[in-house]
């Protein structure tokens, strides 16, 4: 690693510059904690590295009027302790507390896991869910696009060699919506075999479901939503019955790849599980804003 | 029970304050000046013979400062008691890891560059990797077509056969006692299964290490990772062809060990080969790819058992089989490791009629070392769930029917041998008493469904192996100081040491110095393994202490007109018993002898077990000398299982262990602690996966040891202590510290078995093996022999 | 390329001269002699390099010498005053919480960063900030009981001086 080029560009218009320059063979670090193990195990190679640290600041949260804005750089771990997103989005605490340890949390940042755009990323279903937008810049301006346009394949993103992610927005959630994200991991740090993000949306009336989003990681290259499952959803009211018919449609769209030391059965199995237990918990947490005396 | 003044004191550890600031030296700690960076190139075939090696490229990059290849390394072959394998292969590779050739560079990153640089040809050749096909009589591959002609070292009363129709076992070890099939034909009950634990990797937190720095003359010292200093200096130096006496092997403490270091040190030999060859220090610390893959993992085991009891639950006969897949070579220990294993196999229990027959088998997946337990966690997991399968099946008590068939002290075990310092039935008591045997589990609705498991176990400790020397040096301010060899691996021999010097001379902690193990100033030991420092270093120690203290004792009697025998010592004072004005300090004894000013004394001993348990080899029958001293144990386990996800919850977990004579009980419940971690793992987390020779999770992050959140909450374990004194140990004394794994993972599956009804044969049971095998609900998880 | 790092440790400006891409670990061990912190699986998957930067436990094998410019980093070796060990490293002691003692510097860091956030956790809360530090050798019993043990030692000493 030591004949890696380091630079630390002093802000956002450098780092472009330098991403433009570099590009291809240059990696951008921002926390490092999946880069730097895959330099060292091999996994991934660079000439350069840019260190986006001093160019981003430390990645704040800010309510806007439209959405939350959260920096690229902001930790997993301000992420997970921000009250601001402890009120509005349960689902981001859920999937930070199922996320590694406490020393990899308080050095990952939420945009370098979305970035790495693995297959079992878990910051990627969570925002797929919320809809949010990604602002990317680079020397030929600021784009926005939309997360679901964000993933290629397994660890390619839509991301130009001499772009950068800059920020999040996630779009404030209605008065009827919540989410829940639930994984199935071999350890409890570990990355997912298969995870599991809904949103529910019971719009204004909270009797039947207006909208459902279930979107499953771990399986296919991208975060990948189920929809029929979200079709079996929408519009219906909820009761134990349907929520077992929509986590074995998940179970059945999704077929694993052998050769993950787990059967694709057992996959099957967790992702029935987990949809279910998403989905139950996602409700119970509108029912609760919503002060639904059911 | 004699009243001590330090044994049975949980006294702080005497190495806890450099540990816990950090200041304590490990071998990865330690730097030379002008030291040189050593990185091996290893092979990528699982089996393939080498056409030719080129190192020209790598030799002109800047800054490399040695090559070596197989045609550098000594001819002899290395290994432990079978001598299979050269430091760097030649010809052939046996395994995807095998070392093929290794650089010596001013940076680690230039090493790593150059071996880049090093052209092999390799032709690959076909592989085995399964341990039953490559166990059949006709094997596909043949991994050590010349096995007949490696030489093997012969321990007396335990000899070493390859087994006939079975080209690729290196060992088979057979046993037999009364007759089997007439005790099968008289059983009211025959079970038989099929039990396999996989490959786990050690996890030592320091990954191995060595520096080799070359002296002038010859000499050579090293600073490593390693577990017996003495046996590793004279291998290393019997190999490099140097005097015993030229090599200097200093051993800081171990960041963990687990077996790791007991191996054939592979990686010493390839840093003193660098060194001598460039004239300079050099160190090589493998990766933890590469400490996994040679010599790094537990053999993978395959265990057939068929049983037979009476209606009352009374074993009558037993027939084990076992394949012990040891991949490429057998150096980490193979031989000892199924001497050892029959041992486990055959202490816990009376069987009148008995056959078993381990065999040690060869295939083309890295080879396996040698492991905590030494086999009985894998005994113990098969024998310990077929005495449950049996209870059920008799619809008897799982804790009475062992209770029933307990060996008791002054029986013989199936191998012939006396039961000795036998504490296993006082552990089933306390263990089961603890976990409230007689109550049923507690239900707690929804889809969890609890149950209670019992297993008991026992673990072999080696302290037949060979002398050990200890001297003691007493110091004019009466500080002891102990010369020993064994080293301290975290398991707190430093600390048991000090507190039998401290007790024999009645003092203070304070007052007891051990030396930093060097291979050269302390006395012979083989090293600190089978759980046998206690026993046999402890002993010596004692005898030393006795030694100078006879000379001290001799000597203040003539000044004190007073009888030898009369005199006792305290706190540095030596008094006579019968007139305590009688009494003459360290310093004025020093006078006595003639040292003024500056001085010190000498005692030694030679410490080694009187063979009165030995059991001549009947090579007919298979019988051999085994050695019937153990640590006993007992689990006991209750757990939750959720039937819909497969979930297991554990809702208490204890260990009792007997230790003879417990010298520190705070330091005896973190081996307690660490079995019923290491147990968890073995049950259900711990697997290092093997695809066609390449080990696919070789890292800590892919391979999973249980973390804090893994083990239940301090509430819900238990550390218990059961004491059957030892005759022959240091005040009573045993080793015990490397079994309290044993009956942990066999314990919780039969609490998992209690609760639904499945019993998953092959561990680590994880999730998806519990919803196949409640699925299917014929326990046809268990494969049937 | 090597270039002048200045790291803050323990309390002191370092100045270094390193390729600003070799880790913080081997600029701790092998540049400042600080071998407290231990390499061990190097991949951030076992937590015995675990020191803190800017008050938050962090793995030092998986940060940057040029990332930890500009930052408060603590080692093991920054804990102990004038030779009176920290109430963790007494608690560690005497709760026999170490055995080979290689995985108890980072064991010891990771505690120190959560006691300073939270002074009194429960034992949940003590076991999920370590979940990153693995321990072959004492099940995380004792451990666990240490860092409970120090923070309740912590927490009664505050109160004396308040008294």
């Amino acid at each position: 690693m030591s004949s890696i080029q380091y630079l630390r560009p002093a802000n956002v218009a450098d780092a472009c510059e330098l991403l433009a320059t570099h590009g291809s063979e240059s990696q951008v670090i921002a926390g490092g904690v999946a880069l730097i193990p895959a330099l060292k195990l091999g996994k991934n190679r660079a000439s350069c590295l840019i260190d986006i640290s001093k160019a981003l600041g430390p990645g704040s949260i800010t309510r806007e009027q439209d959405y939350v804005r959260v920096g690229a750089s902001a930790t997993l771990r301000a992420i997970g302790q921000s009250p601001v997103i402890q009120a509005l989005f349960p689902i981001i605490t859920d999937m930070e507390r199922a996320l590694y340890d406490v020393q990899t949390r308080n050095r990952g940042t939420i945009g370098g896991n979305l970035c790495y755009a693995g297959r079992s990323g878990e910051v990627a279903p969570v925002l797929a869910v919320l809809g949010a937008q990604l602002e990317i810049a680079s020397s030929r301006g600021v784009r926005i696009i939309h997360v679901a346009d964000f993933f290629v394949s397994h660890r390619v993103s839509a991301l130009a060699p001499d772009e950068l992610l800059v920020a999040i927005r996630l779009p404030y959630p209605s008065p009827g919506t919540s989410g829940a994200y639930c994984k199935e991991a071999r350890r409890a740090d570990h990355s997912p075999i298969a995870n599991v993000a809904v949103l529910i949306d019971y719009g204004a009336e909270t009797v039947s479901i207006e909208r459902a989003v279930l979107v499953v990681g771990g399986i296919e290259d991208v975060p990948t939503r189920a929809k029929e499952a979200e079709a079996l959803l929408a519009g219906r009211a909820i009761d134990a019955a349907l929520v077992e018919r929509a986590s074995a449609m998940v179970a059945r769209q999704f077929c694993a790849a052998p050769g993950r030391g787990v059967p694709p059965a057992f996959i099957r199995k967790a992702l029935s599980l987990l949809s279910g237990k998403a989905i139950s918990l996602a409700i119970d947490r509108c029912r609760a804003k919503t002060k639904d005396p059911s | 029970m004699t009243e001590y003044r330090v044994i049975g004191t949980s006294v702080p550890r005497v190495d806890g304050r450099d540990k816990v600031t950090g200041a304590m030296k490990y071998t990865s700690d330690m730097t030379v000046p002008g030291l040189l960076h050593a990185k091996v190139l290893r092979s990528p075939h699982p089996h393939a013979r080498i056409l030719s090696i080129d190192v020209a490229l790598a030799a002109q990059l800047p800054g490399v400062r040695a090559i070596i290849t197989g045609e550098d390394a000594p001819e002899e072959k290395i290994g432990e008691y079978i001598k299979d394998r050269y430091a760097l292969a030649r010809d052939i590779v046996r395994f995807i890891g095998e070392p093929v050739a290794a650089v010596a560079a001013d940076t680690a990153e230039i090493a790593a560059e150059a071996i880049k640089l090093i052209q092999v040809d390799y032709q690959p050749l076909a592989a085995v990797f399964d341990v039953e096909e490559a166990a059949a009589a006709e094997p596909a591959v043949v991994v050590h077509p010349d096995i007949s002609s490696y030489f093997i070292l012969q321990l007396p009363n335990q000899t070493i056969r390859l087994p006939d129709n079975m080209p690729n076992a290196y060992v088979h070890r057979p046993l037999n006692c009364g007759d089997v099939a007439k005790g099968f034909a008289e059983a009211d009950v025959v079970t038989e299964h099929r039990f396999t634990v996989p490959r786990t990797q050690f996890g030592a937190m320091e990954r191995r290490t060595v520096i080799a720095q070359p002296e002038s003359d010859e000499r050579m010292t090293f600073w490593a990772t390693t577990s017996r200093p003495i046996s590793d200096k004279d291998d290393v130096a019997r190999i490099l062809g140097l005097s015993p006496a030229k090599v200097t092997l200093l051993a800081p403490p171990l960041g963990g060990h687990f077996g790791a270091n007991n191996q054939s040190q592979v990686h010493m030999l390839i840093a003193a080969l660098l060194a001598r060859k460039a004239a300079a220090p050099v160190r090589l610390s493998l990766t933890r790819e590469e400490d996994v893959t040679d010599f790094g993992t537990r053999e993978g085991t395959v265990v057939y058992i068929k049983q037979g009891a009476s209606k009352d639950g009374t074993l009558i006969a037993r027939e084990i089989k076992v394949f012990v897949e040891t991949g490429a070579y057998s150096s980490g220990n193979l031989a000892l490791h199924c001497v050892i294993m029959m041992s486990q196999l055959i202490g816990v229990y009376r069987v009148p009629n008995c056959k078993i027959d381990i065999y040690g088998v060869a295939t083309n997946n890295p080879p396996a070392g040698s492991f905590l337990t030494f086999g009985s966690t894998q005994s113990h997991w098969a024998m310990e769930q077929s005495m449950d399968v049996l209870a059920e099946q008799l619809g008897l008590d799982r804790r009475e029917i062992r209770r029933r068939n307990i060996l008791e002290e002054g029986q013989k075990n199936p191998g012939g041998a006396v039961a000795q310092s036998v504490g296993v039935g006082m552990c089933l008591e306390k263990a089961s008493e603890w976990i409230d045997w007689a109550e049923p589990a507690e239900q707690l609705g929804g889809p969890w469904r609890t149950g209670k498991g019992l297993a008991l176990g026992c673990k072999h400790t080696a302290s037949d192996a060979g002398p050990t020397i200890v001297s003691i040096k007493i110091h004019s301010d009466a500080t002891i100081e102990v010369r020993h060899s064994a080293a301290e691996q975290g398991m707190g021999i430093l600390t048991t040491l000090a507190q039998l010097a401290a007790e024999e001379f009645n003092t203070t902690m304070d007052k007891i110095k051990l030396v930093t193990v060097d291979a050269q100033s302390g006395g012979y030991c083989l090293g600190t393994m089978g759980q046998k420092a206690t026993t046999n270093n402890g002993n010596a120690l004692l005898l030393a202490s006795r030694d100078v203290k006879r000379q001290m004792f001799e000597a203040a009697a003539a000044t004190l007109n007073v009888q030898a025998d009369d005199l006792t010592i305290e706190d540095g004072l030596i008094f006579s018993k019968v007139n305590p004005d009688a009494s003459i300090t360290i310093s004025g004894l020093f006078n006595v002898f003639g040292f003024y000013g500056s001085g010190e004394l000498l005692g030694r001993a030679v410490y080694s077990l009187a063979e009165k348990h030995d059991v001549k080899e009947n090579l007919a029958l298979g019988i051999a000398n085994y050695s019937s001293l153990y640590g006993y144990y007992a689990a006991a386990a209750e757990v939750a299982v959720n039937v819909e996800t497969g979930e297991v919850k554990i809702l208490r977990l204890g260990i009792c262990s007997d230790m003879g004579t417990p010298i520190n009980p705070r330091m005896i419940d973190v081996h307690n602690y660490r079995g019923l971690f290491w147990g968890v793992g073995t049950a259900f987390l711990e697997e290092v996966r093997i695809e066609n020779g390449k080990i696919v999770n070789p890292d800590f992050y892919r391979w999973t040891m249980p973390t804090a959140m893994d083990m239940p909450p301090n509430g819900a374990v238990a550390s218990l202590i059961a004491s059957a004194p030892y005759g022959d140990g240091p005040l009573g004394a045993k080793g015990f510290a490397e079994g309290t794994m044993v009956p942990v993972a066999p314990a919780l599956n039969n609490a998992i078995a209690a609760a639904v009804g499945i019993r998953v044969g092959d561990a680590p049971v994880t999730k998806d093996k519990i919803l196949a095998a409640l699925a299917t609900m014929d326990g046809s998880a268990v494969a049937q022999a | 390329m090597k270039q002048a790092l200045t790291l803050t440790v323990n309390g002191d400006d370092r100045e270094i001269f390193v390729e600003p891409t070799r880790t913080l670990l081997e600029v701790l061990r092998y540049d400042l002699h600080l071998t407290g912190a231990k390499g061990s699986c190097e991949i951030g998957a076992c937590g015995s390099c675990t020191v803190m930067i800017d008050g938050k436990a962090a793995k030092s094998c998986l940060v940057l010498a040029g990332q930890a410019q500009d930052a408060q980093i603590v080692t093991i070796e920054g804990l102990a005053k004038h030779g009176t060990l920290h109430p963790l490293q007494q608690s560690f002691l005497d709760n026999f919480a170490v055995s080979c003692g290689y995985c108890t510097p980072g064991m010891i860091m990771a505690a120190k960063a959560l006691l300073d956030e939270n002074p009194d956790p429960s034992e949940t809360e003590v076991r999920e900030a370590l979940v990153g530090n693995l321990c072959r050798c004492t099940g995380y019993v004792t451990i666990v009981d240490a860092v409970l043990a120090a923070s309740k030692a912590m927490q009664d000493s505050e109160g004396e001086l308040a008294r």
